[in-house]
């Protein structure tokens, strides 16, 4: 448990008692986004997902939390916060819940909790610095795959070694709403791999299956 | 082993003109060529080789299909 490690004894029995304990069943939640962020918890028993909606309706899984993990902890930092995910039990869970006022207290004059939630903060940044890094990168290879595909359909020559197109990659970057530079570090990735052989003012497809999976997503 | 309908070297493009019912084949093997931009460039042959399945059963199953007049799907392959 990050945060409170660093307590003392007499701290974590001045926690304990301003706490309650909540129990809930696989399936239902501990609060939902936008709900006012007035406890903080720490899972004890069981396993949660923390997830997010957008106005769509789309939702995306933040999160998983194990037990003695907490969560929630932004009312601690901002009074007035509102939870920014819902909390929804994977299994039947039980956690410690804590009046985010009351450690928001504490923390006046306990620097190491701070100093905790900081660090617990900072790696939550760090990983979904990340994912983000991942997602975008995805999306541009997927874009530069479909535009080969869609030049095969209209224009592909089937040789021996597989498929030829005649465009330059700067064709294709002003095709797929990508640079020159992202092309051409996509088509050495793919080089490495046998998906694709280049040249100046051609393209070569070697696996074309393996550009279909990538295109689709079909190995996610 | 190619049968009358089904070459190892027809395209996809090729064998799906050969009538709807062939279609519910290639979904009921769970691959992605219904649709497929590739159509025109993959043989059976190939299908069969990157999605590991075995190119007899890929074409036995094709001439069955085609032989039937209907497109159908037994619930547990949709």
């Amino acid at each position: 448990m990050v945060v409170f490690q660093n307590a003392t004894d007499d701290d974590l029995a001045l926690i304990v008692e301003n706490s309650i304990t909540r129990s809930i069943e696989d399936g239902e939640f501990f609060f939902f986004q936008g709900d006012p962020a007035n406890y903080l918890y720490v899972l004890t028993s069981g396993q949660l997902k923390l997830m997010q909606s957008n106005p769509n309706g789309q939702q995306v899984n933040l999160r998983t939390i194990y037990p003695w993990q907490m969560f929630g902890a932004l009312g601690a930092v901002r009074t007035e916060a509102t939870y920014p995910a819902s909390a929804q039990a994977l299994e039947n869970s039980t956690a410690l819940a804590i009046k985010s006022t009351f450690l928001h207290e504490m923390i006046q004059t306990r620097p190491y909790i701070s100093l905790d939630l900081m660090s617990l903060m900072t790696s939550y940044i760090q990983e979904m610095q990340a994912r983000y890094r991942e997602l975008a990168t995805e999306r541009v290879e997927q874009r530069i795959a479909r535009v080969l595909l869609r030049l095969t359909v209209q224009s592909g020559q089937k040789v021996d070694e597989g498929i030829e197109l005649s465009f330059s990659r700067q064709d294709v970057a002003e095709m797929s709403g990508t640079t020159l530079y992202t092309v051409s570090r996509v088509l050495a990735k793919w080089e490495r791999q046998a998906l694709v052989e280049t040249g100046r003012e051609h393209v070569r497809i070697k696996n074309p299956h393996g550009l279909v999976k990538i295109a689709d997503g079909l190995e996610k | 082993m190619d049968n009358l309908q089904f070459s190892s070297k027809l395209t996809v493009a090729e064998t799906l003109k050969q009538g709807r019912q062939v279609s519910s084949v290639f979904i009921k093997l769970k691959t992605a060529c219904v649709g497929c931009y590739l159509t025109g460039f993959c043989t059976l042959e190939d299908v069969a080789k990157a999605y590991g399945l075995s190119l007899d059963n890929l074409l036995d199953e094709l001439q069955q299909a085609a032989q039937t007049n209907q497109f159908t799907l037994t619930r547990s392959e949709r």
